[in-house]
């Protein structure tokens, strides 16, 4: 049976195992650095003191749009699943995950689970992938961040769902000399942003009759922002009544001249 | 109207290392008096009481990414990011709340000089806090026409939202799109065919 290795459990590398572990005969391994699926999905979660409540931020995408029917048809699995459903809102192909983004990549992780002979491996530090030609077999050596222990694992198949797994950059797992078709550019880069994740509470509603906005772009922003987003307006989330939560995006330039402060590692994307 | 709060005084952010939680950012900010009306500094609040005239001190902490694994990584400043993304949301969502713009402004201001602060009911800040992501978004010129990358000797792919596909799509639409593509090519190097 024909075992396949994904490295990276945000949305691309899960639909892609998502779809490898639904077909009969393959079992499939996910490898993830972080605690739980995240990629752009990933949610935050604040404890707000003076509402004994928690609540949830969607702190990267804040809702997808879609223009591809492949794309649609993909979300309307999601949305059959109770995962996600339309933003209205955002426009008229827009959609957002329920109750939060989050819910997209744990219901695809479910659904790789849940798969005989499949596993998520979480707190994975992937450090090297290495193409053995005499057993036809991906040889990846990883450490699982939780107690250090180093592991080795074989597949049929490999999957890269990241483009620093392959760039130089301290996080690459396979070098460039063994790249072969798989050679990416390197002048491939990212630009960043800076995002505030913002609760207010609003004791009343507002005085205006008009609805208060839920989604504002550039140029109808003071700089620095490109973005905001009012995450409380979405389908599915239940804040406390008074409390609004908004999630703002700083614009590329400004986030250009603030690094974050590193210790020479890129960040997790 | 919102009042961009003055920065009387900012310490720069000190760092503790705690066992086993990496670097915690540690800073003091200080406003020189509560941004009237729209604004009044609430939650983790030190030294003052919301709405009084003594300046504002709030606490931030943060901590550093890498170390503790997933969380996103700090800002070399993020008191001082905070702040001004902060005064930068809070103006926008007042505008956006009275998008009758001259009468609403010229009644904030009368309101404003009389002290009265009732009828605009401004929204108290909770929570606030600012973090970089750095790989938001495949910077346009460098994402790929291709949408996957395959190795069919090796059986290995590549696929992520930079691989973008002939369209050009962006965000979580490329990222999907480009690994169901992956998926759609690898299944009959498998065996299991389409």
């Amino acid at each position: 049976m024909p075992r396949v290795g994904v490295i990276g459990a945000g949305i691309s590398g899960l639909l892609c195992a998502q779809r490898l572990a639904s077909a009969p005969g393959l079992t499939v391994t996910v490898f993830e650095w972080g605690r739980g699926p995240g990629g752009r999905t990933a949610r935050r979660r604040v404890t707000l003191p003076e509402h004994g409540g928690e609540v949830s931020f969607d702190h990267a995408a804040p809702f997808f749009t879609a223009t591809s029917a492949d794309f649609r048809s993909v979300l309307q699995e999601w949305e059959q699943a109770g995962a996600a459903a339309r933003w209205p809102l955002a426009g008229e192909d827009a959609w957002v995950g329920v109750p939060s983004n989050h819910a997209i990549c744990r219901l695809l992780s479910e659904q790789v689970a849940a798969q005989a002979g499949s596993a998520l491996l979480y707190g994975r530090h992937v450090r090297s992938a290495r193409h053995d030609a005499a057993s036809s077999e991906w040889v990846v050596r990883a450490t699982n961040r939780a107690d250090r222990a180093d592991e080795e694992h074989r597949f049929d198949a490999l999957v890269f769902s990241d483009k620093l797994l392959l760039l130089p950059n301290p996080y690459a797992v396979l070098p460039q000399a063994d790249w072969g078709p798989l050679a990416l550019p390197h002048a491939l880069s990212s630009a960043g942003t800076v995002v505030l994740m913002l609760a207010l509470r609003r004791p009343s509603p507002p005085p205006s009759a008009a609805p208060l906005a839920a989604v504002l772009r550039a140029p109808a922003l003071p700089p620095p922002l490109a973005l905001l987003v009012r995450d409380s307006a979405k389908p599915g989330r239940q804040p406390p009544e008074d409390v609004e939560l908004w999630v703002a995006h700083s614009s590329a330039e400004y986030a250009a001249a603030r690094p974050a402060c590193s210790n020479g590692l890129p960040s997790r994307g | 109207m919102f009042k961009r709060p003055s920065l009387a005084r900012l310490s720069s952010p000190k760092q503790a290392l705690l066992p086993g939680r990496g670097w915690l950012w540690t800073a003091l900010h200080a406003l020189e008096e509560p941004p009237s009306c729209v604004a009044p500094f609430q939650g983790r609040c030190h030294g003052c009481e919301a709405g009084s005239k003594s300046p504002i001190l709030r606490r931030f902490n943060t901590t550093q990414a890498h170390l503790k694994g997933d969380d996103p990584p700090d800002l070399d400043d993020p008191p001082a990011v905070t702040a001004e993304l902060q005064a930068a949301a809070l103006s926008a969502i007042a505008a956006a709340a009275a998008p009758a713009a001259a009468p609403a402004a010229a009644a904030a201001a009368e309101a404003e000089a009389e002290g009265a602060c009732k009828e605009a009911a401004p929204p108290a800040v909770l929570h606030a806090q600012a973090f970089a992501w750095d790989h938001a978004q495949p910077t346009a010129a460098s994402a790929l026409p291709a949408s996957h990358l395959l190795d069919a000797a090796r059986r290995a792919g590549v696929c992520g939202d930079f691989l973008s596909g002939a369209e050009g799509h962006r965000g979580v639409e490329a990222a999907a799109l480009s690994g169901l593509a992956l998926a759609r090519a690898m299944l009959p190097l498998l065996g299991a065919g389409t």
